[in-house]
């Protein structure tokens, strides 16, 4: 790829648009499983009396249920960003595609 | 060519019936004089699903053999695997045998604590879908390496980022067949160097004639096995206990002596530092594991390695629910059972044998045997990934690409591929038999303490920083791997464990706490010193290499599989 074939494509309105909402999409997402993931090793070493509390008063745990629901927010956003992938930068990524003549 | 197969087929299929043979012949002696681990009797049904299990691959290699002659075949099975196909082989190739038997164990030992290496799993994987994925698969053709050597100085960047890839890849292979060895001998009463020489002859036999195609079938139909197993057993367990979740806990809380502790945090990492070190070396090692992203390099474009990590997140995010469980459910089924205990009240087989107990108890002999060769058949998926990944690497990016710079032609690279597999095979055997008595968990974190140090800072940094220079990535690498390795040899793994001192000088099991960061400052710093002219045009480069990770635009008709 020549240089001016690359700058022509970065300065692409759809391209601009592309990365602009993958790289938004992608952190907002990494953010929330970080998080959670945060949340339970930072409970575990930080605040141990919290995570072994009672959820609501039987044997469940803060600690286990905070531990399978990043395993679960793993999956749903998982699915959720490879939906919206899926419909979304695939689309425009096609018509940058096609626009800059590579298709 | 077909002539070397059917010899090749030939004598492994003779190989394995000598070897059941000896091992039954010194079990009728009465001879086992091995140490910690007593050989179970001959399990005839295990036997017989374990080599319908061998059969059904091997012909698959016969067939997949057929379909490899180029170098994009063998390292990325032509790029035709589609995304389901290669989700699951990710997630078969990623829960090794230590995942079931060793996290249900650690679960039913310590509780709590122990589900920080199911949750740590399921927080890299989404990462990876988020941020590494679809560039990965757009970026490169056969390995991680290709990636990061996208811009930068390629002899010196191919070469670091090789030490530590094949770092991992063989302190992986020897913490597999340590376990692999023990655990067979275990499973079939088969004697420990067969139950090693086994696992390599099958291993080289895959990877050396199917590549790539073979592998993930391999990988794939163990990952549907395991998955079913897994599944059966979770579902006993809840059905025991009329699908009541709490009611599987406080059972565990009664009967574990250390009683409610087991629900909550302390009981195997006792201080911060040990906990966030496990927590980072989990989740980084996982991105940095070069037969893992390997295999992004199989499918045909950004878009279905995208679904690939999708579905196997979702798989893997299910198993590790289902670990969890079946983790928890056996210290109701087994702990207090005097048929899984020896006379003096110690576990049969010891803790990695919870997992197999609760599958007798619930399934009988059958779903033993069942369990048991999925158990095998994990193994050979892990260890033939892991062996595929270093011989890309040997074949790939340091023969062809560094000291022949790209003038070896495919066929070359494939025989170079084999040869180096081959040579990983016997490497492997040598290994597993030097280390069968050394407690080998500290190599299994090395493993992880590298990728997490060494491979994931460059990559992650290769890809998204415009400003990393050559200098930059090798000081990084530099200071991760002498980092990782140092700190653990200085640890309690090795300094104590395996050299016999009382005190360890560094007191952490995981070194990540200090390399991870310490790798990605030494990127920051040496690629902001570096003010050389070969450093800017690497970062000139990165605009290009930008346009070509987020669109796949630029992928040259040769990888462009």
């Amino acid at each position: 790829m020549s240089p001016t074939e690359t700058e022509k494509c970065l300065n692409h309105p759809k391209f601009k648009e592309l990365t602009r909402a993958r790289r938004r999409f992608g952190l907002i997402f990494s953010l929330i499983i970080v998080v959670g993931y945060a949340i339970y090793v930072l409970g575990m070493s930080f605040a141990p009396a919290f995570m072994s509390q009672s959820l609501r008063g039987g044997s469940m745990t803060y600690g286990i249920v905070i531990g399978v629901l990043v395993i679960i927010s793993g999956m749903v956003c998982s699915g959720i960003y490879t939906w919206w992938a899926n419909r979304y930068f695939d689309v425009l990524s096609g018509q940058l595609r096609k626009e800059l003549g590579h298709e | 060519m077909s002539k070397v197969i059917k010899l090749f087929f030939g004598s492994v299929l003779g190989y394995i019936s000598l070897a059941l043979y000896l091992s039954g012949a010194a079990h009728g002696a009465g001879g086992d004089i091995s140490g910690a681990v007593v050989k179970q009797p001959l399990n005839v049904s295990a036997i017989i699903m374990f080599l319908i299990f061998v059969l059904a691959t091997l012909g698959i290699t016969w067939w997949a053999a057929s379909k490899t002659k180029t170098k994009d075949d063998f390292y990325a099975a032509g790029g035709g695997i589609t995304p389901w196909q290669n989700g699951t082989a990710i997630a078969g190739d990623f829960m090794s045998a230590a995942t079931f038997l060793g996290i249900t164990g650690a679960i039913y030992g310590f509780g709590f604590d122990a589900m920080i290496l199911a949750v740590g799993v399921m927080a890299a994987w989404p990462v990876i879908l988020f941020l590494m994925a679809e560039r990965l698969r757009n970026l490169g053709s056969y390995t991680f390496i290709d990636v990061v050597s996208y811009r930068l100085d390629k002899k010196p960047i191919r070469i670091i980022s090789a030490i530590g890839s094949l770092s991992v890849v063989i302190f992986y292979l020897i913490a597999q067949m340590v376990g692999a060895g023990k655990l067979i001998q275990l499973l079939f009463g088969l004697d420990y160097i067969y139950a090693v020489i086994l696992v390599s002859f099958l291993m080289i036999c895959y990877v050396s004639f199917g590549g790539m195609l073979a592998t993930t079938w391999v990988q794939l139909i163990k990952a549907v096995l395991l998955l079913i197993g897994g599944t059966f057993i979770a579902f006993m367990v809840m059905k025991s206990f009329n699908f009541n979740v709490e009611a599987i806990l406080s059972s565990a809380a009664d009967i574990h002596p250390k009683g409610v502790a087991i629900l909550a945090p302390g009981l195997w990492l006792k201080d911060p530092i040990a906990i966030i070190s496990i927590a980072l070396t989990m989740m980084f090692g996982i991105m940095g594991l070069p037969h893992i992203l390997m295999r992004l390099f199989t499918v045909k474009d950004a878009k279905d390695a995208r679904k690939s990590v999708f579905v196997a997140t979702t798989l893997m995010g299910y198993f590790y629910i289902l670990i969890i469980i079946i983790g928890f459910g056996a210290v109701t089924f087994v702990m207090n059972n005097p048929d899984y205990h020896d006379a003096a009240g110690n576990i049969l087989g010891g803790g990695n044998m919870v997992a197999l107990h609760l599958t007798q108890y619930m399934g009988g002999d059958f779903m033993l045997g069942f369990m048991s060769a999925v158990a095998f058949a994990t193994i050979l998926a892990v260890v033939a990934g892991l062996t595929l990944a270093g011989a890309a690497t040997i074949a790939h990016d340091l023969y062809s690409k560094t000291f022949k710079k790209g003038s070896v032609s495919s066929a070359e690279e494939i025989k170079i591929s084999r040869i180096a597999t081959f040579a990983l095979g016997a490497i492997a055997v040598v290994l597993g038999i030097a280390f069968e008595h050394q407690n080998v968990a500290f190599v299994a974190s090395m493993a992880l303490a590298v990728a997490a140090s060494v491979n994931f800072p460059i990559l992650i940094m290769s890809i998204y920083w415009s400003n990393m220079t050559t200098r930059g990535a090798i000081a990084g690498g530099v200071v991760g791997l002498i980092l990782s390795i140092g700190l653990i040899i200085l640890g309690p793994g090795v300094w104590v464990s395996v050299l016999g001192n009382a005190e360890p000088i560094f007191p952490q099991v995981y070194p990540t706490f200090y390399s991870l960061p310490l790798a990605f400052i030494a990127i920051w710093v040496f690629s902001l010193l570096d003010k050389s002219p070969q450093a800017e045009k690497e970062k000139a480069l990165f605009d290009e290499q930008l346009v070509r990770s987020e669109t796949g635009i630029g992928i040259s008709g040769a990888s462009n599989h």
